[in-house]
């Protein structure tokens, strides 16, 4: 047996005139079809020769009796995939043509036509649901900027490419054979000699494309898990995107509260860093602490101010105020708190929302968002300029 | 797919003819050559695709399987829709007549 050569269906499997002119092209470069499936066809290599083939819809498995037939009329069974049965013959062997009556032949294909509309029919809903879903989460979502760039968004868009182009091989296949069974039913032949050039470069492109998406697709979570990480906050400087407790409370007697601990990151005080494709640089840093012999004020307990920054440097700055209307939307959640806008040289926009003891400042420049959330006695008015002077200044 | 009376391919009205006597599949192309003075050159491909409807159909049924071949018949539900085929064609034939004038 000679080499076996593998060659990617590019086309649709359905498209019969044009693969069989393809398996006669390739026959005549001296590789001779072995195996026929929906992705991969097999060839082997051998001599050159003129080699008519044709695909032939058979119900039910042929009898022996009548493979015998097709023989002594000159064809050669070679393989066959579900119910398309290849046949070839020496083109110089004069054998009669398979099929002598177009409309029988269009007769055999009605009964796959159906299968191929049910088929169509299930895909159809099925997509339906699917997208649906898709774009019901940012549609009912009251944060969809919020949740595009949280979660994996542009991930989430191949997805639906990729289950488009699956669509589209479906509708295909039902358009391939319904035209070639109307056709054949007018009395056409099938043109065994038909280009196929055209449709297998198109075929290979889409192909082409849709894997890179798919493959794109399976790298995007394995980056995430790669990039994002859990720490404890360090108790000396760094360089995060975060107004420290310490400048803000001005107090020497403040000292670190330790909270929760799991795998050696203490929950009270930790960076969480997170990685997406639309906010490659995302922080959310915790940091409390407590001054003995302080009380807050309405004595309820010992005082322990905290503070909560979140941090995102977004790749499309005309999102960051978007972005920061669904951050507002997503932690002010009392009627009844009103949000100022403060005005400010060194931001694009500042907005400030006071709740007793908490207090948040959202604030936007160019790309890049931060929100904090503080709860202590200090007033706003002390916070604003560290967040300000922090976002205006901060280098990675 | 039933036969619904419209007009029959030439492949189902010589099976069909040939079929008035038990046949199976080879001999069965030999005999339509025969009837149709060989005229008719019937692909395997079109023969065996019109055996699978008729039998499907109710025309023709298997007389007998011994596992190595098939021999067919054609049934009397075959037998009218050959007569009301033939029918179809005579009176074709009759009318076309005035073609013999021209």
């Amino acid at each position: 047996m000679g080499k076996l050569v593998k060659r990617v269906m590019f086309d649709d499997m359905y498209a019969i005139g044009r693969n069989e002119s393809w398996f006669s092209d390739m026959a005549k470069k001296g590789l001779h079809l072995k195996k026929f499936g929906r992705i991969f066809i097999y060839f082997e290599k051998g001599k050159s020769k003129e080699t008519k083939y044709r695909i032939d819809m058979i119900k039910e498995a042929p009898s022996q009796e009548q493979l015998d037939v097709y023989q002594a009329c000159g064809w050669d069974i070679v393989t066959n995939n579900g119910n398309l049965y290849v046949f070839s013959a020496d083109e110089k062997a004069g054998a009669t043509e398979l099929h002598t009556d177009p409309i029988v032949q269009g007769f055999s294909l009605s009964e796959l036509n159906k299968r191929l509309r049910i088929n169509l029919i299930i895909t159809s809903i099925a997509m339906l649901l699917f997208l649906g879903m898709i774009f019901s989460i940012y549609f009912l979502t009251n944060e969809p900027f919020l949740y595009m760039i949280k979660s994996q968004f542009v991930q989430q868009m191949l997805l639906v490419i990729v289950e488009l182009y699956v669509f589209y091989s479906v509708i295909r296949n039902y358009v391939a054979i319904r035209n070639l069974r109307e056709s054949l039913l007018q009395g056409k032949t099938i043109n065994h000699k038909e280009d196929y050039r055209k449709a297998r470069v198109v075929g290979g492109i889409l192909l082409g494309l849709v894997l890179s998406m798919a493959l794109f697709t399976i790298l995007i979570p394995l980056v995430d898990i790669a990039k994002s990480k859990d720490y404890t906050l360090p108790e000396a400087n760094t360089n995060l995107p975060i107004v420290r407790l310490a400048d803000i409370e001005q107090n020497p007697k403040l000292v670190r509260e330790t909270g929760y601990t799991d795998n050696e990151v203490d929950w009270a005080n930790r960076v969480r860093y997170d990685w997406s494709l639309l906010a490659p640089i995302q922080y959310e840093i915790y940091e409390h602490g407590i001054i003995k012999g302080e009380m807050w004020s309405d004595k309820s307990g010992e005082y322990s101010p905290s503070i909560i920054t979140r941090y995102y440097k977004l790749i499309f700055g005309d999102m960051a105020e978007n972005l920061t209307l669904d951050l507002i939307n997503r932690h002010v959640w009392r009627d009844n708190i009103e949000i100022k806008e403060v005005n400010n040289l060194k931001l694009d926009k500042i907005y400030i929302a006071e709740d007793g003891s908490r207090k948040q400042i959202f604030a936007y420049l160019d790309n890049r968002v931060i929100h904090v959330t503080y709860y202590g006695k200090k007033k706003m008015e002390d916070i604003i300029p560290f967040v300000s002077e922090k976002l205006g200044s901060y280098q990675e | 797919m039933t036969y619904t009376g419209n007009p029959m391919t030439e492949a189902m009205y010589y099976i069909l003819l040939a079929l008035m006597n038990p046949n199976h599949g080879y001999q069965l192309m030999a005999a339509i050559d025969q009837v149709s003075n060989g005229r008719i050159k019937m692909g395997p491909g079109t023969l065996y695709g019109v055996l699978t409807r008729l039998q499907k159909d109710g025309l023709i049924v298997i007389l007998n399987d011994d596992g190595r071949r098939k021999t067919y018949v054609i049934t009397e539900a075959g037998k009218v829709a050959l007569r009301a085929e033939y029918k179809r064609l005579k009176d074709m034939v009759q009318d076309g007549i005035l073609v013999e004038e021209i």
